[in-house]
């Protein structure tokens, strides 16, 4: 095909992405056959656990604790990856399987990629299990050598059940009595060292992994037999919206915010874009609402500014003033307001990550976005502001917008480094070629080892007619409208969505005129084609031609099928004509005077197959 | 245990003896939902018009939600402001025009019998007389012979706008022999398919996935009441509800100091533009409160009758269990019966899970509905708990669904191609999306996307190969580059 610079990156792409899933699938296969521990079903406590939750579990989440207890309960050991977009309630679920994990007397290590986040998913888990029999501690470097010692001396005689930690919980001194579940926080942030620890680990103990990074459901299903995958993708439902205001810089109000806030108890993110002016800013809040501010930003040293977001944890300071480092998982709840200066600097994603730090327990949450006049701003600054200020809840829809635009994180599927390619090819192509990766891998390397039925099918086939393509303009004026659903088409899958896209299509547009009928035959006459593992099916006036693949190692020419397929051709040379050109095997057809005659003739094919 | 049969216990209530009178009332010690308990019971016993103003949205929308709880959907109304950001910020909001609109339509000149629920905000804006808006409201009924190009017309002089497709109120789209429609006075748009001149069908749909929801056999078409070209009268809020009304008032004081206040500022900044005119004026709504009797809690400094009504709040118990049931024992042991409120069965079953798991006996009777706030009534002997106090969960009050075509629209923007993008085209790398285009190929037309590679060259995708392209999303903010094209 192509020569150009595309078809190199295309393939380097793929072979990296290969190299991992070989990796990921056999690692897969060997757990899989690998023993390991069996949990015993859910206690009394675990039930009383599950049913303090705060929140009604989504149905998604009720799936995720299914799909993790059930791989618990099995003797192999689980890999299960959750990926759920944050405050989607993915520790919730870690929180139950490490309760399940210490029911039976085993320990659970929590590992995650910051000394703040290990020191806020300590806090969470240990007021989520209170009350419960389980002893929970962290380790980081905040605690002095000896309390280290202490914390890792209680581990090695199992006084501790949960310990979480950075990456120092793989280090040697580090010896668990009795580990049975270890839990892994954004995997992809750990450098290679830690990761090829965990390689050694996982093999026999069970581990989840959690990510806030969105896949697509159409590629959970291709990861099927490489990694276990539950996914989030609904919002928890009596989740409150913040409350979100867009206003022009203005003293009043952000002193009326603040006090209003710390008046009830609460803290108050005050995000501003650059580090250069931030000191004055928080003088500035500190005079002007009368309150104590601390000041975080991404020039700090590490230390102090781990200090500082633990004391603004812990509630010593009022109003933490902040550069957008506080994107990143910070959990405080009770920080209800953010108000963010210069909300037009920042990206879609970077301010919903942002407000995303509030609201997030039950009192009612504020986000204000602080910019110049809206007629100063640029089109592209407004819409994502208004985008903001319109979607206040975390509604499925903003959701979906999120995803198109989002590549945080990306590429940790796989757990390797692969944002830098993603980044050069493209979030939703970086996905076809994964899927596409996986799928050949499974067909052609992990033939025996998944246990997976062969199927003649291709992935795609071509269809070249010369019937009219178009949805008339007198049927659908609007040009966007006309490419969303031409998009839609080529995406169908299935008769069902077929039928409903054009029971739809009924509905919206009134009854479909003959064009667009034929149009959506086209569709059903592809699915036949991939059926009966064509390459491609191309029709002049009335005559047929179905192209089988041009390469001759292709899989359907070694299949019964393909016989049946033949025979059946063969037997009826009134209809048929077989064509052998070098390697490709042509069938062509005479008399084929619409889709109908077409689409008929190729069902005859299709009932072949099962006689 | 239904919510009627909470009616039936609270008509037995001690207080509500103390309603009966012509006398304006100041409620003290009302904790929890016992207003909202004592509204729907005292409308269950005298029915007629109620007009309840809270303090704030968030306050009428819990009152609201209670009320719906209690007496169903149909009997109790919400009359929101136009403006989201209060009087001093007239910037309307087509949702809440249309919730209001909605409301008003309901009012026929005070002969509505039931609750409406609104706030202070919204009962200083004045509404469009009446009898102008009845001009401009127009029936259309399933069977009945129409024109297309009468609707339209018809449409266009009520301020309606045209478009391709309606997502907000105020819109209207005509695609072949269909028309939908937003009128402002119905929670979803309606879809008109017309048969030649016969209306064939009138149905709802949702505008966010455009597709119907429900079908209708008629439908009154309403515009946009604050319109000020259509309707030049406007009459303040009271004109609507004739003096039997009853009003309940929160907050008194607030709501005659506010709009004080505001007057002053608007006199001070001297701008007298058209949206003050809107506005009822200080005076005039002293002068109407006093037209009805009033039955007020918080702020009031009026002299009037009290009225005890010895509840006492649910307390929180953060989760402690012990404490939970220790309490309630307590109550029972006093004489007093135990209600427990939940919107989910699960939440009742987890309490009596609970109670079993700890062994001790305590009986509460279940109701089935949700509560805003719990308390314990003194002078029925009742306990009245909400499951969400109980088990420090959120409690989120009704609201209608807002459609919004910003939001609509933004999300198509988003999610749509425009000239300009870059997309990947999975063989042949990132071009640039240049728009659709139709080709003749033997009399036959094909539309097919465009897409720019480097050097301006050009590449035809047929619309049944575009699941090979998708939008570029690469790092957000970072530019991308197109590739050169590969020659076949």
């Amino acid at each position: 095909m192509g020569s150009g610079r595309w078809e190199k990156q295309k393939l380097t792409t793929k072979k990296k992405v290969k190299d991992i899933a070989r990796e990921l699938i056999a690692l897969y296969a060997k757990r899989k056959a690998e023993p390991g521990f069996a949990f015993t079903p859910d206690s009394y406590l675990q039930t009383e656990l599950e049913a303090s939750f705060v929140y009604e579990d989504t149905p998604d989440q009720a799936k995720s604790t299914e799909d993790v207890k059930k791989d618990m309960e099995s003797p192999s050991p689980m890999d299960r990856l959750v990926c759920g977009d944050v405050g989607f309630g993915k520790t919730e679920i870690a929180i139950r399987a490490a309760h399940k994990a210490v029911c039976d007397s085993k320990q659970v290590a929590v590992l995650v990629p910051t000394t703040i986040l290990a020191h806020q998913h300590y806090r969470t888990f240990r007021k989520r299990l209170e009350g419960f029999p389980v002893n929970v501690d962290y380790i980081n470097r905040f605690k002095s050598k000896k309390e280290q010692k202490i914390t890792l001396d209680k581990l090695a005689e199992a006084k501790v059940d949960i310990l979480i930690g950075t990456h120092r919980l793989v280090g040697k001194d580090v010896k668990f009595k009795d580990l049975g579940l270890l839990i892994i926080d954004e995997e992809q942030k750990f450098g290679v060292a830690v990761k090829d620890k965990l390689k050694q680990l996982r093999v026999n103990v069970d581990t989840l992994t959690l990510t806030a990074t969105p896949i697509p459901r159409t590629l959970h299903f291709s990861l099927m037999g490489a990694r276990d995958l539950s996914i989030i993708n609904t919002p928890p439902p009596n989740r409150q919206p913040v409350e979100t205001r867009l206003h022009t810089f203005d003293k009043d109000l952000i002193k009326d915010a603040i006090q209003y806030e710390v008046g009830r108890g609460g803290q108050v993110f005050f995000v501003h874009h650059r580090v250069r002016d931030i000191y004055e800013l928080a003088d500035m809040i500190e005079e002007l609402a009368n309150v104590s501010v601390a000041v975080a930003h991404g020039q700090m040293e590490g230390a102090d500014l781990e200090k500082v977001m633990v004391q603004f944890m812990e509630g010593d300071f009022d109003v933490l003033v902040a550069t957008s480092i506080i994107e990143s998982g910070l959990d405080i709840p009770n920080a209800n307001t953010i108000i963010i200066n210069n909300a037009h600097m920042f990206g879609l994603s970077d301010l919903h990550q942002m407000r995303g730090r509030v609201g997030r327990s039950n009192a009612k949450a504020y986000c204000y976005l602080m910019s110049p006049a809206l007629s100063s701003l640029t089109d592209d600054a407004k819409m994502r502001l208004r985008t903001l200020e319109e979607y206040a809840d975390l509604g499925s829809g903003f959701q979906v917008a999120m995803k198109d635009l989002d590549i945080r994180g990306a590429g940790n599927l796989l757990g390797g480094e692969q944002s830098g390619f993603i980044s050069e090819i493209g979030f939703e192509m970086y996905h076809k070629i994964l899927d596409e990766t996986i799928r050949e891998l499974k067909d052609e390397e992990f033939k025996g080892v998944l246990n997976e039925h062969r199927i003649i099918e291709s992935r795609d086939a071509v269809i070249d007619t010369d019937y009219n393509l178009v949805i008339p303009d007198y049927y659908i004026k609007n040009v966007p409208e006309r490419l969303s659903l031409y998009t839609a088409i080529s995406k169908l899958e299935t008769e069902v969505a077929l039928k409903e896209f054009q029971e739809n299509l009924k509905d919206r547009f009134g009854v479909l005129p003959d064009v667009f009928t034929v149009l959506l035959e086209t569709v059903r006459l592809k699915w036949k084609a991939m059926k009966l593992g064509l390459e491609k099916i191309l029709i002049r006036g009335d005559k047929m031609k179905l192209y089988f693949p041009s390469d001759p190692n292709a899989f359907v020419y070694q299949s019964d099928e393909f016989g049946k397929v033949l025979n059946y051709v063969m037997v009826n040379p009134n209809k048929f004509n077989v064509k052998q050109t070098n390697s490709q095997l042509v069938i062509t057809s005479l008399g084929v005077d619409d889709i109908y005659e077409a689409l008929g003739l190729l069902s005859e094919m299709e009932r072949s197959l099962i006689a | 245990m239904k919510t009627a049969d909470l009616l039936a216990i609270w008509a037995q209530h001690p207080k509500l003896t103390n309603l009966q009178t012509d006398q304006d009332l100041t409620l003290n010690n009302n904790l929890g939902s016992v207003t909202s308990m004592l509204i729907a019971g005292y409308f269950n016993f005298l029915k007629g018009t109620h007009l309840v103003i809270a303090n704030s949205k968030d306050e009428a929308l819990y009152l609201f939600t209670d009320l719906v709880n209690i007496l169903g959907p149909n009997k109790v109304h919400f009359l929101p402001s136009s403006y989201i950001k209060g009087i001093n910020h007239p910037q309307e909001d087509a949702n809440e025009v249309k919730q209001r609109t909605e409301t008003i339509s309901k009012l026929k000149n005070g002969a509505l019998s039931g609750i409406m629920v609104s706030y202070h905000d919204a009962v200083y804006e004045k509404i469009a007389d009446l009898k102008t808006v009845k001009k401009y409201v127009f029936e259309v009924t399933k069977g009945e012979q129409v024109d297309i190009e009468f609707i339209t017309d018809l449409l266009e002089e009520c301020k309606f706008e045209r478009d391709d497709f309606v997502y907000e109120p105020g819109y209207f789209a005509v695609r072949g022999g269909i028309v939908d429609i937003f009128s402002y006075a119905h929670e979803y748009p309606v879809r008109i398919v017309l048969d030649g001149d016969t209306v064939e069908s009138i149905r709802y749909f949702n505008p966010e996935t455009q597709l119907s929801v429900s079908e209708r056999n008629e439908i009154k078409l309403t515009p946009n009441i604050k319109d000020t070209e259509l309707f030049k009268t406007y009459e303040p809020i009271f004109e609507y509800f004739n003096t039997d009304t009853l009003l309940w008032i929160s907050d008194e004081d607030i709501f005659k100091q506010q709009i004080a206040k505001y007057w002053k500022e608007v006199r001070k900044s001297d701008e007298s533009d058209s949206s003050t005119e809107l506005i009822i004026s200080s005076q005039q709504l002293s002068a109407r409160l006093n037209n009805y009797r009033r039955i007020t809690w918080g702020f009031s400094s009026d002299k009037k009758e009290q009225l005890d009504l010895s509840t006492s709040a649910q307390p929180t118990f953060q989760k402690n269990f012990d404490l939970i049931l220790d309490e309630l024992k307590q109550w029972h042991l006093k004489g007093y019966d135990l209600f427990v409120f939940a919107e989910n069965p699960k939440q009742i079953d987890r309490l009596y899970q609970i109670i079993e798991d700890t062994g001790s006996k305590i009986h509460f009777e279940p109701v089935y509905s949700g509560l805003t706030a719990g308390f314990v009534d003194h002078s029925l002997k009742k306990v009245f708990y909400t499951d969400h106090q109980i088990f420090g969960r959120y409690f989120r009050y009704k609201d209608k669904r807002r459609f919004s075509k910003n939001a609509a629209i933004t999300l198509k923007e988003l999610q749509g191609l425009h000239p300009g993008d870059f997309v990947v085209h999975i063989d042949h790398g990132i071009g640039k999306f240049a728009g659709m285009h139709k080709m003749e190929m033997n009399g036959k037309v094909h539309e097919v996307v465009r897409l720019v590679y480097l050097n301006n060259d050009l590449l035809i995708v047929p619309i049944n190969s575009l699941h090979k392209i998708s939008k570029f999303t690469g790092k957000e903010g970072s530019a991308a580059e197109a590739s050169q094209i590969g020659i076949r």
